[in-house]
């Protein structure tokens, strides 16, 4: 599925959501690289990285189709150059203007990464730009095919990745591989793929990938099921296993010995042989005969007074 | 300057790589002989080196480095090192001191609020290579710490901004070097600062991760360091490499041995 993705089968908005275990830029590269291989122009909003490293590792043709807005080098403002994309300059209308200025071809925009635009920015504004650059950018005459964004997933609340994904039409969630994968040579990873399609249809899958020199997207197959839900299995485990079977001692009753217990009295429990014999007094009560020693002192007040207390 | 360390980092002396972040976080111990390993290790390279020192004075640095047979103080004076006393300027801005020149990049104290431009101004004419050209190697900043920023008030998108704008001028134009040293702990309470070393996780190049042992405190093994090289494109990684030690602190020296191999054991 992450293959017909990233070969034109995503429309809309594509979130790529990585953590610091697992990166997603690559698979963000890939992304833009198969767009620019279909002759589409990529326009990179790059905001984590400066231009060269973003352009590393692409092929020469792949990089021509690249457009670059530098939005690394002076963001907000600070160095007074004045160069490439500042942060209050990301607005629907001045992004369009920007967009439109530089091609009119089908695009896919590519913004590395959307965190450090919701690290500063209210949450509103970001959402409001990702849902209307392409209707506006459409009325402009630029056809926006999709706008692909890398998210760190694990620097912002659940509430607003939740209403990110919502906003998205595939999110991609980025994970490191459980186990070496055969022919993923140790570098395959995991893709939890989430996609709306067009009629209303949501499908979602989970596939090894590794990304291949010039950014070519490789994918290893779907997880097998138990693969997914493998820490299930291993809670079930214990379950079907007896604790009773191998024990030293035993700890089950024959019904001989159930029997025996079952009628041994226990002790708050009163019958009637019981009760009568608390209640009768024996017959030769026994009697303490108490003859004071002639150096005892006894203290009628205080009897306890030899007791060392 | 520890050699094992250098080592294991496959950093040399003679041409250090150039244009990392690299990110130095300590969980539940003091991993300060990292940075004081990096402050050593940088001015024998021969590199410009700015510190930015908060947790410390110069006095404390200056001994330690002594120890470690290198005088900041020479260093000051050829103009090789150049030393923010974080402890010195807060202190001068916090108890009504003339606003002077000196205490220029701590402006952000006073609540005013203004951010840390002025802090990275400050950077930027540090290691910004001089007229006539000087002979220093590539420039490097180090942070000691990070979190005091945050405890001086610096909300944590302006920390960011802060290392990102170094991050454009000392790694990308002048394809320089920056160490910045954090605290971090799975069970922290305290969200910004949590929020902060994660964003630096993922821009940073190479993290050395320094945690207490969870068995508790050792005569013999002080610390576990994880030495994590971020999957980067040029290296065709695509996973993260790691790499896991501990180490002994001693008086000058720190020993690294792989887990369990500690000389007390063997």
């Amino acid at each position: 599925m992450l293959g017909k993705l990233a070969a034109g089968g995503a429309e809309g908005l594509l979130l790529i959501q990585d953590s610091v275990s697992c990166e997603g830029r690559t698979l963000l590269k890939s992304f833009a690289a198969a767009s620019a291989q279909r002759g589409e122009c990529v326009q990179v909003l790059s905001f984590d990285i400066p231009e060269e490293e973003f352009k590393a590792g692409f092929s020469a043709a792949a990089a021509s189709q690249l457009l670059y807005h530098d939005a690394f080098r002076d963001p907000l403002g600070w160095t007074g150059q004045g160069c490439g994309l500042a942060l209050e300059e990301f607005g629907t209308s001045e992004l369009v203007a920007r967009l439109t200025a530089t091609t009119a071809g089908p695009s896919t925009v590519v913004l590395d990464s959307i965190s450090w635009l919701l690290l500063r920015l209210p949450f509103p504004r970001v959402c409001q730009v990702l849902a209307q650059l392409p209707k506006r950018a459409k009325v402009a005459g630029l056809k926006i095919s999709r706008i692909v964004a890398l998210l760190h997933g694990d620097l912002h609340q659940t509430g607003q990745l939740e209403a990110l994904h919502t906003l998205a039409r595939v999110v991609v969630k980025v994970e490191p591989a459980p186990e070496p994968v055969p022919g993923g040579d140790g570098a395959a990873r995991v893709a939890v793929t989430l996609h709306r399609k067009t009629g209303g249809k949501v499908m979602q899958k989970k596939e090894y990938f590794t990304v291949l020199p010039d950014f070519i997207l490789k994918c290893l197959g779907e997880l097998p099921e138990g693969g997914v839900s493998r820490e299930e299995n291993d809670q079930e485990v214990p379950v079907t296993v007896d604790p009773a079977a191998n024990l030293t001692f035993n700890l089950r009753l024959s019904e001989a010995e159930r029997q025996a217990k079952e009628s041994v009295p226990l002790p708050y429990q009163f019958s009637e042989e019981k009760k009568s014999s608390l209640l009768q007094t024996p017959a030769n009560l026994g009697k303490i005969y108490y003859e004071p020693d002639a150096a005892d002192d006894v203290d009628e007040e205080d009897p306890d007074d030899d007791l060392d207390v | 300057m520890f050699a094992q360390l250098t080592e294991l980092l496959a950093d040399f002396v003679e041409r250090p790589e150039q244009g990392k972040l690299t990110l130095l976080v300590s969980t539940k111990t003091d991993a300060s002989f990292l940075v004081h390993h990096f402050l050593s290790f940088y001015l024998k390279a021969g590199c410009k080196v700015c510190f930015l020192a908060l947790l410390q004075s110069f006095s404390h640095y200056s001994i330690v480095a002594q120890k470690l047979g290198l005088s900041l103080t020479t260093a000051k004076e050829r103009g090789q090192l150049v030393f923010l006393e974080g402890l010195k300027v807060s202190h001068d801005i916090f108890f009504g001191k003339q606003q002077s020149l000196e205490s220029r990049p701590f402006q952000f104290i006073s609540g005013d609020g203004s951010n840390l431009k002025a802090l990275y101004e400050f950077v930027q004419t540090a290691l910004s290579p001089a007229v006539g050209g000087d002979s220093w190697k590539c420039p490097v900043l180090i942070v000691d710490d990070l979190s005091v920023l945050l405890s001086l008030g610096a909300r944590p998108t302006d920390v960011l901004d802060f290392i990102h704008y170094c991050r454009v001028t000392v790694n990308s134009l002048l394809k320089g070097n920056m160490v910045v040293m954090e605290h971090s702990s799975d069970d922290s309470e305290d969200e910004e600062n949590e929020l902060l070393v994660r964003a630096l996780r993922h821009q940073s190049n190479r993290i050395l991760w320094a945690e207490g042992l969870a068995t508790g405190f050792c005569k013999d093994v002080h610390g576990q360091l994880t030495i994590i090289h971020r999957s980067s494109w040029e290296k065709k990684a695509e996973k993260d490499l790691l790499q896991v030690y501990q180490y002994k602190i001693q008086d000058k020296n720190v020993t690294f041995f792989a887990r369990g191999m500690s000389a007390a054991v063997l």
